[in-house]
């Protein structure tokens, strides 16, 4: 199983899978963001096990990797801060209740 | 002579009084009095007449340029409209000439008349100015040379009808008298306004002269036929002349004041009708069936409106069913080919009967304003130029020789006869006594026997103003003379070469022999006929309402006349009938106020319901779909993600399940 | 003596084992970040599938991704998110509804989506190695620094324009009256 490029494909897909469904079902926007970086991990899994099992794509596949969780950081530190930012004005994290923008 | 400029300000001159009048004429009137106001509106008129006369005199002499059959001027163009044109012109010829005279005339007097009889109105200044209007749109109805300004003639015509109809506008009776008489006229003016279409898709034209060539031409092909023409045509006479069923709004016109009664509704604008029949005699002469469908209708409002005389109690009313009657005799004798006759009756009628409600406005305002015959009696001895002057009128009414009704009748009668139509002439035969009664009875009942004056005002009977007592002398002299100096010698005279070349060609068309007259054959003894059944019927209005006429005395006897009203279950219904004018105001509040009123209700609640609903329901579908497309814009983006997330599956799938196959 | 070859009783290899081991402790660590209640208790669930995470690239032969998603993920974005947790506590404590009113549909909807992503998956030729490649970090760094020096710098970036934002999103706006300064 270590040596099929399936099993990871699968794994990756099952952990995106998760997140998604943190992501559209969770009230609370921290929730929100934790999901999205199951969701990247899942991505970032992916990736690798490309770059494991594609002799073309040796070093590519990790420093893509490497990149993605770079960046990754650099969008969760933004995001948080907005997130305490709208707490600091609605004084609740519960992102059903930002709703302003309702027809 | 300068004709063309005559016949213009004849209709020129009276409505400059008019605007003069509208305009200044309340100024004047609180400035300077009634007579400043007046002023400007009798002189045109009289000039008005002046030219008038002098017009017809130059048509009937046959003189320059009108030659036999007649002169046509044009003003100016008035549509030019690639197919259709119409002109704005005058058309001069003896038929013209005769109803001048009596239009000129009679508006002359009753204009002269008006200065007394208004003279304790605060509205004079209105009344000359709509006067005026009036005597306008008359002139130019009887001048206008093409079909378009006739029927804009005539709705002017109806609505100087209407405003001196309601002159009294306060009163409320007046108000709806007014209304009433538009609106039926109304009702006739479609069909006119129909038969003007038909005329044009006919013929291509308006022009009077020039359609009426081209309708009669052989050979021409019609897409209306000339008979469905001539009937439409018939029906607008039908409404401004009061016939049958479209007679209901003349009585109720007399709520307007006196003068108004007899310029309007007994000498000119009940003529109109006349007058347009005549004027399209050729058309009526191609057919036949409308030519009996006219005489029908004439004759049956002539012994309608005579039965309703019989137990009218208020002056006037008597008077307005006398016209109405009088007005059917006249179709009849168009009906019946007897054209000359019917202008004839036209002319003397329109003296007479204009003289008559003269006087019985002179009465009227002797008795200070009471207008039932229940309260007059005896006034013979109190006021004798009224007097005077209303037994000539109703002797002339009456048919009794020499005066004029006598000449005109009798012609009717007499070619109904001899052209064949035997049920016309004893219908019309019949309607002659009556005439005599009822006209004998009002005035047996307003100036013979007791006196039912109130006798408060009593004393005060004095006769009218020395203005109003010349109208009706001047009028008196025409009722007399004008039978004889029209109708003589028997059989020919002087009408009859006057309006020849107007009537000669559809009297020649409908085959009725030109007999001579016979003197001491049929002529005469339908002569005798007529005047002995006129006679007969004064006799028995005398022997009922009494007479008190140098050798004649007799007194009246009211019981008598209950009795035979009530002498058993036909006369009680007739009389019943006669009093309530036979129910047509009721007949037509029933069908048109009452069931048009439900479905004018009906087709409202459709209207509302259905269409209205329909709108407002594509409206409120609109807005349902907007309010409930809106529940999905929450504002939330876990619920736009799910949407995309819900998207990008479906897509996925469905390629998944395509790109599989 | 070593470690035998396979697995004594089951037969088997140790990679495969410890990939079952890992990817289990990932699933159902990551089921947990997003039932739990607490949000706390999530928080530190993710730092348990980061960490099962780490431990499958090293499986897959890249021992420097696992550390560099120790180093990040777990000491500074697990911090972050922790940090982030504790101040935007509001008085009432764990909300009563973990979960949306949409949350049934999104279930659904993430079901639906692994199944067809799994069978796309499996239905598809790779074209792969039949084993994995272990990557040699000299060559990694390498090509790094060489062929990917400009998405390299663009991190850089891309992550000093995140710095300056966050701490820019995050300030405290000034009360009126209230000047700046040494507090």
């Amino acid at each position: 199983m270590t040596n099929s490029l399936d099993a990871y494909l699968i794994l990756s897909a099952l952990l995106f899978c998760i997140g998604t469904f943190g992501f559209l079902a969770r009230r609370n926007a921290i929730s929100m963001l934790m999901s999205i970086e199951l969701m990247l991990n899942g991505v970032n899994l992916a990736i690798v096990a490309f770059g494991a099992f594609n002799p073309h794509l040796r070093e590519q596949g990790s420093i893509i990797a490497l990149i993605v969780i770079a960046v990754a950081a650099g969008e969760a530190t933004v995001g948080l801060a907005i997130v305490m930012a709208i707490f600091r004005n609605r004084r609740t994290p519960l992102v059903d209740e930002y709703d302003s923008m309702r027809q | 002579m300068p004709y063309d400029a005559l016949i213009a300000i004849i209709p020129a001159l009276p409505i400059a009084g008019f605007v003069f009048t509208a305009l200044a004429g309340r100024r004047l009137q609180a400035s300077y009095g009634r007579n400043a106001a007046s002023a400007v509106p009798i002189a045109v008129v009289i000039l008005s007449w002046l030219a008038g006369m002098a017009v017809a005199y130059g048509a009937l002499t046959h003189a320059d340029p009108f030659g036999a059959t007649g002169h046509a001027m044009t003003l100016w163009r008035w549509i030019p409209a690639g197919a259709f044109q119409v002109d704005a012109g005058f058309f001069v010829d003896g038929l013209t000439a005769c109803l001048l005279i009596v239009v000129t005339t009679i508006g002359m007097l009753v204009h002269i008349y008006s200065i007394g009889y208004m003279s304790h109105d605060p509205g004079t200044w209105r009344f000359f100015a709509y006067l005026n209007l009036f005597m306008t749109s008359m002139l130019v109805l009887v001048l206008a040379s093409s079909w378009l300004v006739v029927f804009v003639a005539w709705e002017l015509v109806g609505l100087s009808s209407y405003l001196l109809i309601g002159f009294w506008y306060r009163k409320r009776s007046a108000a709806l008298a007014s209304k009433k008489a538009f609106i039926v006229n109304r009702v006739g003016d479609v069909g006119f306004a129909l038969g003007i279409m038909a005329i044009f898709v006919n013929t291509g034209t308006l022009d009077i002269r020039t359609s009426i060539e081209r309708l009669i031409a052989p050979g021409a092909v019609l897409t209306v036929p000339i008979v469905v023409v001539a009937l439409l045509v018939f029906s607008g006479a039908m409404g401004k002349s009061a016939q049958f069923p479209l007679h209901v709004w003349l009585p109720d016109a007399m709520e307007g004041p006196t003068p108004v009664s007899a310029l309007i509704h007994a000498a000119t604008m009940v003529n109109a009708g006349v007058y347009l029949v005549a004027r399209a005699n050729p058309i009526f002469g191609h057919a036949q069936g409308a030519m009996l469908v006219v005489a029908a209708i004439g004759i049956f409002t002539a012994i309608l409106a005579a039965s309703i005389a019989f137990t009218q109690t208020d002056i006037k009313r008597v008077l307005a069913y006398s016209t109405l009657s009088q007005l059917g005799y006249m179709f009849a004798a168009l009906g019946v080919g007897a054209w000359t006759a019917a202008i004839f009756h036209l002319m003397a009628h329109g003296f007479f009967k204009g003289l008559l409600f003269l006087d019985s406005g002179s009465v009227i305002h002797a008795v200070h304003e009471e207008q039932d015959m229940r309260r007059m009696g005896g006034l013979w001895r109190k006021i004798p130029i009224t007097y005077g002057t209303m037994l000539i009128g109703s002797l002339a009414i009456a048919g009794i020789p020499p005066l004029a009704g006598f000449f005109s009748k009798d012609e009717i009668l007499g070619e109904a006869f001899k052209n064949g139509f035997l049920v016309v002439w004893a219908v019309g035969f019949v309607v002659a006594g009556m005439t005599a009664f009822y006209m004998f009875r009002l005035m047996g009942m307003t100036f013979w026997g007791p006196s039912h004056v109130d006798p408060a005002i009593e004393p005060t009977i004095h006769e009218s103003p020395r203005s109003m007592t010349v109208s009706l002398v001047l009028l008196a002299i025409p009722s007399v003379l004008i039978g004889m100096v029209l109708g003589l010698p028997f059989g020919g005279g002087l009408l009859k070469t006057w309006l020849e070349p107007v009537f000669g060609e559809t009297v020649a068309l409908s085959g009725h022999a030109e007999a001579g007259f016979a003197l001491f054959g049929i002529d005469g003894a339908l002569i005798i006929a007529s005047v002995a059944v006129a006679t007969l019927g004064i006799v028995v209005a005398w022997r009922f309402f009494g007479i008190e006429l140098g050798p004649l005395r007799s007194e009246p006897r009211p019981k008598a006349v209950v009795a035979i009203a009530e002498a058993n279950g036909a006369t009680r219904f007739l009389y019943r009938a006669s009093l309530n004018k036979w129910w047509f105001d009721e007949l037509n509040d029933l069908l048109f106020i009452r069931i048009g009123g439900r479905l004018a209700m009906a087709a409202w609640w459709f209207d509302r319901n259905v269409v209205d609903g329909t709108v407002n329901g594509i409206g409120s579908v609109a807005v349902g779909f907007g309010r409930g497309l809106r529940r999905v814009q929450t504002g939330r983006v876990q619920n736009y993600a799910l949407g995309i997330a819900i998207g990008l599956i479906v897509m996925a799938g469905s390629y998944l399940v395509i790109a599989g196959r | 003596m070593g470690i035998p070859d396979t697995i004594p009783i089951i037969g088997g290899s140790w990679n495969d084992l410890l990939f079952l081991i890992f990817a289990a402790i990932l699933i159902g660590s990551g089921l947990l970040v997003v039932i739990l209640r607490d949000i706390i208790r999530c928080g530190l669930a993710m730092i348990v599938c980061f960490g099962a995470l780490a431990g499958i690239y090293v499986v897959l032969g890249a021992p420097l991704i696992a550390g560099a998603q120790v180093l990040v993920y777990i000491g500074a974005i697990s911090v972050l998110i922790l940090f982030a947790i504790m101040l935007t506590q509001t008085k009432a404590g764990p909300a009563r509804l973990v979960f949306q009113t949409q949350a049934v549909p999104a279930a659904i909807a993430s079901i639906v989506l692994a199944v067809i992503l799994a069978l796309v998956i499996s239905a598809t030729d790779w074209g792969a190695a039949p084993e994995r490649i272990r990557v040699a970090t000299a060559a990694m760094a390498r090509i790094l620094f060489a062929d990917f020096v400009l998405p390299f710098e663009v991190v850089s970036v891309i992550l000093l324009a995140a710095v300056i934002g966050g701490i820019y999103l995050a300030k405290r706006e000034l009360e009126p009256g209230e000047k700046r300064g040494p507090r």
